[in-house]
């Protein structure tokens, strides 16, 4: 069941009309058995490996709690986390370790034709951040249903927000206590929704028609110049789309249901470098890598060399969370190389730009200087997402060459453009929805709240504006019979 | 007080949203496919006489407006393009139960094609299909569980629609009266091989089923069933393989007249009346397999004089 599909439009209006009606004190027992469903409605078997997760880190987080000494905890939180990788081990990075083993002996490890689970990479890395806050001093949750609620809420359960025991689990304690969504988040949360359905099926899902058409492993290397930029653009705004509009939409239903989770997106693509980006794009999982791996490994605490080192270990790893394959790897690499040299140059060039700018006497904070970092810093990780996109490195790297060396103008006037699985009239819809999108952006980097703003207005404003929104999704939006519902990029991982 | 304000608020919002929706939904449907099931139900004679159930062979080949301003026979057009030997019984049920006429006429040329729906013309049979009972057994026996969504809210399916929109759509569903539909184009066929009627081969068993059960039905009902198939050539004519395939679909059409003899039912093979119709191939036909209007009218006066008016 995927936001975008018909039976999450039935389930979800009947779970928050139950949700509204049932006492306070089967709101955490109702939440959990409709994010079961929701799980389940993928493959009934791979709740077990849900379950699994649960009961490791919910027993291994009370074990830690009451462990007589430092010594004995830190083998309980290495069991629990070694337990829980394992399982993330086998099925999603077995077939991937066993392939890299048999290119030097061949044969030596039989392939796993186990599917991957969706979401695992997501409850695991939560369930394994909540096990080591526990290792750290914070209480357990001892009732069993809600932390699996914890774990498992169905808005978040396969791709995100990795939230922390902190925030949600502070909110599902309190959900027998407190009321239900009030009228302004719940208005909140449906603008919300409605904002990531219209980032997923209108521009997303419109713009991965182009991309699949340059990306095609049969034919890509036919595509040059500016088909593979357009392509490359446009998958930036595609999987930007597609994750946001999810995590709009997963923070929209929480919303509506009286549960703020956490922001995972902030106008990622206004960013005016790699650092910058990496503290606006997926920042929850940017937040679980430093707080769980980038600072217990030292951080920036033993020295500028050990400080480089330990940011390529978490953009390395951060490249293989992505996915199973060596260009999730490369594109992770190619992250750390560029925020490493990004450390290295601001040292230089700020002492450099400090001393000129006392001599020509310009201000601190240029406007225009801040436009051209976004725009150089919106193509260097467009290019890094090529190796993302791409079935392999080597494909990544025909399509940069030929991007490069294949532009010619006639390009831009002779149809070939139109050719590629969009017409004009497609391509005016995304340009035209892409200008909403960005307008949007635009408020929100200047520190408007574009959702809080909307449920303040008259009631029939509001109403007016989320008809308007409905009507122009079910017209312009991508969807139907012919089209995979279950195609969010980020399940996969 | 708060919860039944925001109660009412609420079913306004979505009642309003609904009247949208189904407005959308009619503007994005395809017209000009749909329009026979769609004005059906608008099709309210004081005394109904015949609906014609079939594939494109049988709204080709009658044209209802000229049976009754010729002979008087008040009737309807239900068939659809590509529709199947199910669907046709289904769509006999959707005209008893909305018209109960006297007669249920059939062309059953579309019993060779052992399939129950055809992917992508189910739309033009189920879009426009009135409410009622029919309906939903209909969607119930020939849709896929996953797939019935798209059959209830169609709207799911035009999401390239807005491209082709024009003033023709926003103006309703053309009215044709009593389902007529007539082609215009003209094109020169040749000969139609016709084989012996001692030549059978079994019909598809599916098929043949759902035969059984447009024939209950009828019997049950006590309508009256006319059961024929109007001439056409192969797909591409002269060329061997498609002479050999209408060879094949005329052994199963001859094994139709001895299904019917066999049930009691009336059946008239017109391959083997093709010299009586008088058609000319340089007028007729609309295509190798479709009569044109020409065609139409002289198939419609044959079948009025000859079979639908009982003497």
């Amino acid at each position: 069941m995927t936001f975008n599909s018909l039976t999450f439009l039935v389930f979800f209006p009947i779970c928050l009309f139950l949700y509204m009606v049932v006492p306070a004190k089967m709101r955490v027992y109702l939440l959990l058995a409709a994010s079961i469903i929701f799980y389940m409605c993928w493959n009934p078997v791979y709740i077990l490996l849900l379950l699994f997760c649960i009961l490791v880190t919910y027993s291994f987080a009370i074990f830690i709690s009451r462990a007589a000494d430092k010594k004995q905890k830190r083998i309980l939180m290495a069991a629990g986390l070694i337990l829980n990788f394992s399982v993330l081990f086998v099925f999603k990075y077995f077939n991937f370790f066993g392939d890299t083993i048999n290119r030097f002996i061949p044969g030596l490890i039989p392939s796993s034709d186990l599917l991957l689970p969706v979401g695992i990479s997501f409850y695991t890395f939560q369930a394994v951040g909540y096990l080591i806050d526990v290792y750290r001093g914070d209480a357990p949750e001892k009732n069993i249903f809600r932390y699996s609620l914890f774990v498992s809420f169905f808005p978040q359960l396969v791709a995100g927000p990795i939230e922390r025991s902190s925030n949600l689990l502070k909110r599902i304690r309190e959900l027998d206590t407190k009321g239900t969504a009030d009228i302004f988040d719940f208005r909140k949360g449906a603008f919300i929704m409605l904002y990531g359905y219209f980032m997923k099926m209108v521009i997303a899902d419109r713009a991965a028609i182009l991309v699949n058409t340059v990306y095609d492993p049969e034919r890509y290397t036919e595509y040059a110049g500016f088909s593979v930029l357009l392509a490359a653009v446009l998958f930036s705004v595609q999987i930007y789309c597609d994750f946001a509009g999810y995590t709009y939409i997963a923070i929209g239903a929480a919303r509506m249901l009286g549960i703020t989770i956490c922001e995972n997106f902030n106008t990622p693509y206004l960013s005016t470098g790699i650092r910058d980006f990496w503290d606006r794009w997926h920042m929850s999982l940017t937040g679980w890598f430093r707080d769980y791996l980038y600072f217990p490994l030292g951080g920036s605490r033993k020295g500028l060399f050990r400080k480089y080192v330990n940011i390529m270990i978490v953009f390395i790893l951060s490249g293989l969370w992505h996915g199973a394959s060596w260009h999730f790897v490369f594109w992770g690499l190619l992250h750390g190389v560029l925020r490493v040299t990004e450390e290295v140059l601001t040292g230089i060039t700020g002492r450099i730009r400090e001393k000129t700018r006392r001599i020509v006497n310009a201000p601190a904070d240029d406007i225009s200087r801040n436009i051209f970092k976004c725009i150089v810093n919106f193509f260097v990780v467009t290019v890094c997402w090529m190796f993302f996109r791409a079935e392999s490195i080597d494909q990544a790297f025909v399509l940069i060459k030929n991007m490069f060396t294949g532009l010619r103008p006639w390009q831009l006037t002779d149809g070939s453009l139109l050719a590629l699985g969009l017409d004009a009239k497609e391509i005016n819809v995304l340009f035209f929805a892409g200008l909403i999108m960005f307008v949007i952006d635009m408020a929100k980097r200047l520190g408007r709240d574009v959702s809080s703003f909307f449920a303040k207005r008259s009631e029939l404003a509001q109403s007016f504006v989320i008809l308007l929104g409905i009507v122009f999704i079910v017209i312009f939006g991508v969807y139907g019979k012919e089209y995979d519902a279950a195609a969010f990029i980020y399940f996969q991982f | 007080m708060k919860k039944i304000s925001f109660l009412i608020k609420f079913i306004c919002f979505n009642l309003v949203l609904f009247v949208i929706l189904s407005g959308l939904d009619f503007v994005m449907r395809n017209k000009e496919l749909e329009g026979a099931q769609d004005n059906f139900a608008k099709w309210k004679p004081e005394h109904a006489d015949i609906v014609f159930v079939g594939s494109s062979h049988q709204f080709c080949s009658v044209d209802t407006e000229l049976l009754f301003y010729k002979y008087g026979i008040e009737s309807y057009m239900l068939s659809t393009s590509a529709q199947t030997v199910p669907m046709s019984y289904y769509a006999a049920k959707e005209a008893i139960e909305l018209a109960s006429p006297d007669a249920i006429c059939f062309e059953v040329s579309y019993v060779a094609n052992d399939i129950r729906t055809l992917e992508g013309m189910d739309h033009c049979f189920f879009d426009g299909f009135p409410n009622c009972r029919a309906r939903y057994e209909a969607l119930a026996d020939l849709i896929e569980p996953e797939d019935r969504i798209y059959f209830l809210l169609p709207l799911g399916l035009f999401h390239s629609r807005w491209k082709e929109l024009t003033e023709a759509d926003f103006e309703g569903f053309p009215v044709t009266e009593r389902g007529t539909y007539r082609k215009y184009d003209l094109y020169t066929n040749s000969d139609i091989p016709v084989l012996d009627e001692s030549e059978t081969a079994p019909i598809p068993e599916e098929m043949e089923r759902y035969l059984d059960m447009m024939v209950d039905l009828c019997e049950e009902e006590g309508v009256r069933l006319i059961l024929y198939t109007a001439p056409f050539n192969g797909l591409y004519p002269g060329d061997e393989g498609c002479t050999e395939d209408l060879y094949q679909r005329q052994r199963i059409f001859n094994q139709v007249g001895v299904y019917a003899a066999e049930r009691g039912v009336e059946y008239y093979n017109l391959f083997h009346a093709i010299d009586e119709l008088g058609i000319d191939n340089e007028a007729d036909w609309a295509d190798s397999q479709h009569f044109n209007v020409n065609g139409q009218f002289k198939m419609t006066d044959y079948l009025a004089e000859n079979i639908l008016i009982r003497r």
